[in-house]
């Protein structure tokens, strides 16, 4: 294997560095649609009218479903003719393909926070005369934020590494700068390997701050932490920051 | 439709079967192995597989599937796309694997390997015998939900030109210009193969706690 000369490097760094940008980009606003959407869901899925628990769960079921990659395509073919025409680009439609999927699995991971406190304390809110929203407000949510923050920063490493996907849709990010270095000088392991070096300087430190996050919050609030009953997505999202959380 | 034939679809759709279990397969085989690692307690090999597994992690699937592909073609060894997908989609899920067998062993109480040994079984009885029947259940949801996970990655495998469901679509799209129906069943697809799993998974992972909070 050769490795590039200094001017290669450079050449493929300065690409590089302009895709990581918009990755970033991409990776945080998807971040925030994410962050409103799940949140949006998971309060649907609980609410008291079956219209709108309907709705989350076709919405969360659909899009859980589909692979993202699938959904991009399926944007990026359906609405590419009138792009120009409606004046937005694969950038958007990306960043709407990723927000969708990962606000489907964001939801199910606050559900099921939400679900797992017990009944007796919505009964018991009832009874101090307390409505649905002010139960959520004061009684629910406070207790399930501690506990949901590092499991919301896996969900946001998670983000950053499927951005990667906007690639296939010609959205100019780090991925396909990396490709555009490689048809610049033939050398695909060498450009893919600072590519990876390249995600797993970003995604690193959020694992390791998921981490410790995760253990500072378990010290701080065990007894909640240890009711939220880990759900499969919520459990997905653990491993994928590496956490290992016991289940037990 | 007219004149739609979507039984293009169908040799995709196998593709994807073949590259989601081939992935799984060989991530189960990767797992095991660096799960029984992680049981000899050998710290240095147990710092190699913690840093393999977190490096994984922190590398897009995409990236991976690109550095196998290509990377290992620059090498000299050259690799059809569909066998480039399966290694790739496979050594990345077997860091969450190695992970689901950490987490369902751990579900049996070491007071209960105690007990076995000193009634005087064997290691491998009291694996055999105490642990694994204990352990299996709870193994069984996130294995089964790694490979829904794995069917909805392998549309990674169209970026390498492997003739997957998504790939069989996207030439669909193509050749008939019909992009709204092709769009739907795939849709479909993907929703009457996974959600059903999806669910199963679910009914068994709380038929597993049931269990476990009765014992």
């Amino acid at each position: 294997m050769i490795w590039p000369d200094w001017d290669t490097l450079a050449s493929w760094l300065e690409l590089m560095l302009a895709g990581l940008v918009v990755t970033l980009k991409l990776s945080f606003l998807t971040t925030v649609l994410t962050i409103i959407l799940g949140s949006l869901s998971a309060l649907g899925a609980v609410s008291t009218s079956r219209t709108v628990r309907i709705i989350s769960r076709v919405y969360v079921d659909l899009f859980r479903s589909v692979p993202i990659l699938a959904l991009m395509i399926i944007f990026y073919f359906g609405f590419g003719p009138w792009l120009s025409e409606w004046g937005i680009d694969t950038f958007t439609l990306a960043l709407a393909a990723l927000s969708l999927s990962s606000g489907a699995y964001l939801s199910e991971v606050y559900r099921g926070a939400i679900q797992s406190v017990p009944r007796s304390q919505w009964r018991a809110a009832e009874s101090l005369g307390l409505g649905h929203f002010a139960i959520l407000r004061f009684a629910v949510i406070p207790q399930v934020i501690p506990p949901l923050v590092p499991l919301t920063l896996n969900a946001v490493i998670s983000i950053v590494k499927n951005s990667s996907l906007a690639s296939l849709i010609t959205v100019n990010e780090l991925t396909l700068s990396g490709t555009m270095a490689v048809s610049l000088s033939f050398m695909p392991m060498q450009v893919y390997l600072l590519l990876g070096a390249m995600y797993a300087a970003i995604i690193l430190p959020l694992i390791f701050a998921a981490g410790r996050l995760e253990r500072w919050v378990n010290r701080r609030y065990g007894l909640v932490s240890a009711r939220l009953k880990p759900t499969m997505a919520m459990r997905t999202y653990a491993s994928a920051a590496g956490l290992g959380r016991r289940d037990r | 439709m007219n004149g739609l034939d979507l039984t293009a679809l169908l040799p995709g759709a196998l593709a994807t079967i073949k590259i989601a279990g081939g992935a799984w397969l060989l991530a189960l085989a990767i797992g095991m192995l660096m799960s029984y690692i992680r049981e000899t307690g050998f710290r240095p090999l147990l710092w190699l597989v913690n840093g393999f597994t977190t490096l994984i992690r922190s590398i897009p699937e995409l990236v991976m599937l690109y550095l196998v592909y290509f990377g290992i073609a620059y090498l000299g060894v050259r690799l059809d796309s569909l066998t480039a997908a399966i290694v790739a989609l496979g050594v990345a899920e077997s860091a969450f694997m190695a992970e689901y067998f950490r987490a369902s062993l751990n579900t049996v109480s070491s007071s209960q390997r105690q007990a076995g040994l000193s009634l005087g079984l064997s290691q491998v009885k009291v694996l055999r015998l105490i642990v694994l029947p204990q352990a299996v259940p709870f193994a069984v949801p996130p294995l089964l939900n790694s490979f829904v996970g794995l069917l909805k990655t392998a549309t990674l495998a169209s970026a390498v030109g492997a003739v997957e469901l998504l790939y069989a679509g996207q030439d669909l799209m193509n050749r008939t210009g019909q992009v709204l129906p092709v769009a739907i069943s795939l849709v479909v697809i993907y929703v009457v193969a996974t959600l059903p799993l999806t669910a199963l998974v679910g009914k068994l992972e709380s038929r597993a706690r049931a269990r476990a909070s009765r014992a």
